[in-house]
């Protein structure tokens, strides 16, 4: 491979993450179900193979998305080998060939340059639904990979430029809403010829070896960059340990353990340890595992470091077989993406906190999940979407910051639907979407409020609901509380009213019956008692938390008349708590 | 009331008798080496032999002669109208011209281009809720099983082995599956090897055996007389609570034959719809059987409306679930059928045996009808498990 100056590198690279931007764009303003256009649930990248597979860019999404995507560009070289060529495009869903659950389908298109290497830009998105027997494929009651939806292993859905016609109607008779899944279809395919269109223009400028170069030494800098931020970390080996309250089928407190070695050479994950796959829908197939893994990873890194499958050459993942951290076919696997995936990331992280415990913090989502459906009678169209307003918001505080927005940073740049938008897309009449008060994890620096949604459902419909979070809350991060549990209640309110314990399947809401939710906000990072008073005071004015509640958390006063702090009672309430809290570690110890 | 000749009086011409020999043999052939035909269910294959605009020339058996005659029908017509020799393309599509899922139909043209062969079989699973892709509880067709369109899986002579791999994910017994989809595929191969060596592949012949059909039933309708018939009948599976009535009529004029429902059911959330092909063939079945083979092509279908409405019970659309009604509802139907038919003069063969209901009734556990006649079959929790917030 030919010598490049760092500069041209770094506009290559750049351009690299560029276009994944563009086709990112892309995406956003063509496809149809909000689920892209509102929420960003996709990711787009682009790939490169000489001798092994590589992601070389990415748009900032989801990081677990394109992290798997790895699997689906090496999955699609496995199957087709000499069989690709320039104009093909190829889609996959496969959890078990390249995919991670059925409703994220990944759409590549290779570019063959000079002398064998490829480039390949891919996007890779959540499907609002892909058949199978429940609208939207969070199926609870699935014990195999059948009962989730249509399984898509790698074909060419175009082949040298043509459209295979009967390979889009096969797909798309295979899902409830074609008309939709067609729009967000082809604004995936649409991304990917953006992205095809742009390397070329990059080729042809720089030439294919340059650009490969560039490449490389894109992949390098990350590699050497990496290896130097985690030769400051201190040797040896740490235990994380997460647990997943349950998996729908009756298994509870699954275990997921992270062995984490730091050496000279590199990082070690073994998740030796870790329960064996489980009957329910939340086994983590090897590709979904690894790119949680690496979520955790790269949430602890300097944050200048370029993203890139660099930083993977230093890490080594071992995943028993047969272990719910990679299960056999024809395991179920639809809600792994979220539960048991945040468990990987949180007992990465949990290793991570006992190294670099500045470093630590949620980076996972899990939690509840609601899809809901039926058809809408304002336009007599089935509709199906998951609930986002049931799930967002899990976002720990960080060493440094309090927890902020919905979803923590690290997993994704996931947003909030606007519920205006909502009431006019699906049936609902929203009466309550907010933070609330007094629900903010305690620590140093505070978790995100839990988020509560009250949804009048304006038609009768159907909700598929698995509640998580319970059992294990929210973690709290180096000293600082965990969240609270999570709550998702149907016909609240109404004679029929039930808390969903665990996991409800096609429950039916009635025309004017109400669906609440109340979804834990993360962790607290570091000791309450140190958090800046004046912060404290500035929750209280803002009503994340009331004075009561300032006082018992993080023992700082505030003048009911006045809502300044009281200085001297403050100090006192602080000194106090400690000497019990020292007390109380000593009576422990002795 | 006419009085037909019996058909076995006049024999068929030697050309169309060694057609019917040819494709029973095949039939034979497919049902043989197909892993799924171990169900030793000789209804669930056929081979058919099409003129190049797509017209039934001929079937190994009579019962599916119009659904399949419409999958095949849809298979041209999703490619453009034809399909050029070298092709295959598959489909098990119940809302276009199929029965239900687990029926898959296989089309490719005659090597000469001259018309083309399909054979249909049932596989034993195609993904679904349930492990052999007739959920007693679906409400939807994707519970059943993957919907498959037309779907080509070989061009200019290739195999298009990413779409073969795509069926055989969706199925738990995908070795299964790709065994029957290869013995459809020898099968029509040697289909088409015999029918070229018995001189009955070209244009000609094709015309030829079609206007003997003509002729055939010309003679077999020409006393019957107009008029109009009426019957009622019921669709009924206590397990999952259907319980439709229906009424069926049978007009004759000018030799024209429709089927109507003068008040269609609608489409109902259970096992139970019938795809336009199932009631199709199940109104044609007793006429079918009564008429001889010369007559059994797209001449019956040229003289046969059936008159359904997209949506309804007996002309199932997405996404009503159509896995038991190619047994159940289409039972009924024939039965209705064959009443009408006799009334109006028609000769009627036996049939039933065709939409019987299999070896394994699909019923659920806690059906509270004393009168149900299914036997309970363990293992499915269904209603356990379907039962709105049962886990809650």
């Amino acid at each position: 491979m030919s010598e490049v100056d760092p500069i041209t590198a770094q506009v290559v690279r750049e351009y690299l993450e560029s276009v994944s931007k563009e086709m990112s764009s892309v995406v956003e303003r063509t496809a149809v179900h909000p689920l892209f256009n509102e929420c960003h649930d996709y990711s787009t990248g682009v790939f490169h193979r000489r001798d092994s597979v590589s992601l070389v860019a990415r748009a900032t999404a989801i990081p677990v998305h394109i992290f798997a995507s790895l699997k689906s560009v090496e999955a699609m070289l496995d199957y087709f080998g000499d069989g690709l060529a320039d104009g093909d495009v190829v889609i996959l869903n496969d959890p078990f060939f390249g995919g991670t659950h059925n409703a994220d389908w990944t759409v590549m298109k290779p570019i063959f340059l000079e002398g064998g290497g490829m480039l390949c830009p891919a996007v890779r998105a959540h499907m609002a639904d892909s058949g199978g027997p429940v609208a939207g494929n969070y199926n609870p009651d699935a014990r195999e990979v059948w009962q989730e939806a249509f399984r898509i292993p790698p074909v060419k859905i175009v082949e040298a430029g043509r459209l295979r016609e009967d390979v889009r109607a096969t797909i798309l008779a295979n899902t409830r809403i074609p008309e939709t899944l067609d729009g967000d279809l082809r604004a995936m395919m649409a991304a990917v010829e953006i992205g095809e269109q742009r390397i070329r223009e990059l080729c042809e400028r720089y030439g294919d070896r340059v650009v490969e170069a560039c490449v490389d030494e894109a992949l390098n800098y990350s590699e050497r960059r990496f290896r130097s931020e985690i030769a400051s970390w201190p040797k040896g080996r740490t235990i994380g340990v997460w647990h997943l309250d349950h998996d729908s089928a009756g298994t509870h407190d699954i275990r997921i353990q992270a062995t984490l070695e730091v050496s000279e050479s590199g990082l070690k994950v073994d998740f030796e340890g870790s329960s064996p796959q489980t009957p329910g829908f939340v086994n983590s197939t090897e590709g979904n595992t690894a790119s949680w893994v690496y979520t955790a990873l790269c949430a602890a890194l300097s944050d200048d470091i370029p993203i890139n499958s660099g930083l993977f050459r230093v890490v080594d993942i071992q995943t028993p077989l047969g272990s719910v951290v990679n299960p056999v076919p024809p395991a179920a696997t639809m809600s792994a993406t979220g539960r048991v995936g945040s468990e990987v990331g949180l007992s990465v992280m949990k290793a991570l906190e006992q190294i670099v415990p500045e470093r630590s913090g949620n980076v996972s989502y899990g939690g509840s999940l609601c899809t809901t459906y039926g058809v809408d009678p304002r336009y007599d169209e089935f509709f199906v979407t998951i609930e986002y307003g049931s799930n967002l918001v899990s976002a720990s505080a960080a060493f440094g910051t309090d927890g902020w927005g919905g979803w923590p940073a690290p997993f994704s740049t996931l947003v909030f639907n606007t519920i205006e938008m909502l009431e006019i897309q699906f049936p609902y009449r929203y009466h309550r979407y907010e933070y609330t008060t007094d629900t903010a994890a305690p620590g140093r620096w505070r978790g995100v409020p839990a988020f509560a949604m009250e949804r009048e459902a304006v038609t009768e419909q159907y909700v598929n609901a698995i509640v998580v979070g319970v059992r294990h809350v929210a973690p709290g991060w180096a000293g600082g509380e965990p969240g609270i549990p999570n709550e998702i209640t149907l016909a609240t309110g109404s004679p029929d009213e039930r808390a969903v314990v665990e996991t409800v399947t096609r429950a039916p809401l009635k025309a004017g019956q109400v669906m609440t939710s109340l979804r834990s906000g993360g962790g607290g990072f570091g000791d309450p008692l140190e958090r800046d008073p004046d912060a404290v005071r500035a929750d209280v004015l803002d009503e994340i938390y009331t004075r009561e509640a300032a006082k018992r958390a993080f023992a700082v006063v505030i003048d009911p008349a006045t809502m300044d702090i009281d200085t001297e009672a403050t100090r006192a309430l602080r000194v106090e708590r400690r000497n019990t809290s020292q007390t109380a570690i000593m009576e422990a110890t002795t | 009331m006419s009085i037909m000749m019996p058909s076995t009086q006049v024999a068929a011409s030697p050309q169309m008798g060694e057609l019917v020999r040819i494709l029973r043999h095949a039939d034979a052939k497919l049902r043989r080496s197909s892993p799924s035909t171990a169900l030793g269910d000789d209804r669930h294959a056929v081979v058919g032999l099409f003129d190049e605009t797509g017209a039934v020339v001929a079937l190994s058996r009579r019962a599916w002669l119009a659904s399949l005659a419409a999958t095949v029908r849809s298979v041209l017509d999703a490619f453009g109208g034809t399909l050029p020799v070298g092709e295959l393309a598959v489909s098990n599509d119940p809302y276009a011209g199929g029965t239900h899922v687990t029926d898959f139909t296989v089309v490719r043209p005659l090597a000469g281009g001259t018309g083309y062969l399909a054979a249909r079989f049932h596989t034993l699973d195609i993904g679904g809720e349930q492990l052999g892709s007739i959920t007693p509880r679906a409400a939807e067709i994707w519970e059943e099983g993957v919907l498959v369109p037309p779907l080509r899986l070989a061009r200019s002579g290739q195999a298009d082995f990413d779409a073969a791999t795509m069926l055989d994910f969706n199925s738990r017994l995908p070795d299964v599956l790709r065994g029957d989809l290869k013995a459809a595929v020898r099968t029509l191969d040697e289909l088409d090897v015999a029918l070229a060596t018995a001189g009955l592949g070209g244009r000609d012949a094709h015309a030829a055996l079609l206007e003997e059909a003509r002729a055939r039933m010309r003679d077999e309708l020409a006393e019957l007389q107009d008029g109009s018939w009426s019957t009622t009948g019921r669709i009924h599976h206590c397990c999952t609570g259907v319980d439709v009535p229906f009424e069926l009529k049978l007009t004759v004029a000018a030799g024209q034959l429709r089927f109507a429902f003068p008040v269609e059911p609608a489409g109902v959330k259970a096992f139970v719809n019938s795809s336009a092909g199932t009631t199709a063939s199940a109104l044609l079945a007793p006429l079918a059987a009564g008429l001889p083979d010369a007559a059994c092509n797209a001449v019956l279908l040229d003289r046969v409306t059936i008159a359904t409405t997209p949506g309804s019970l007996f002309h199932a659309q997405a996404p009503l679930p159509t896995g038991y009604a190619p047994y159940i509802t289409a039972g009924e139907l024939a039965r209705r059928a064959a009443e009408l038919a006799g009334q109006a003069g028609l000769r009627v063969a036996p049939y039933e045996h065709w939409f019987a209901l299999p070896a394994r009734p699909f019923s659920l556990p806690g059906c509270d009808d004393p009168g149900c006649p299914f036997p309970k079959v363990g293992g499915d929790t269904h209603k356990t498990r379907y039962a709105p917030g049962a886990r809650s």
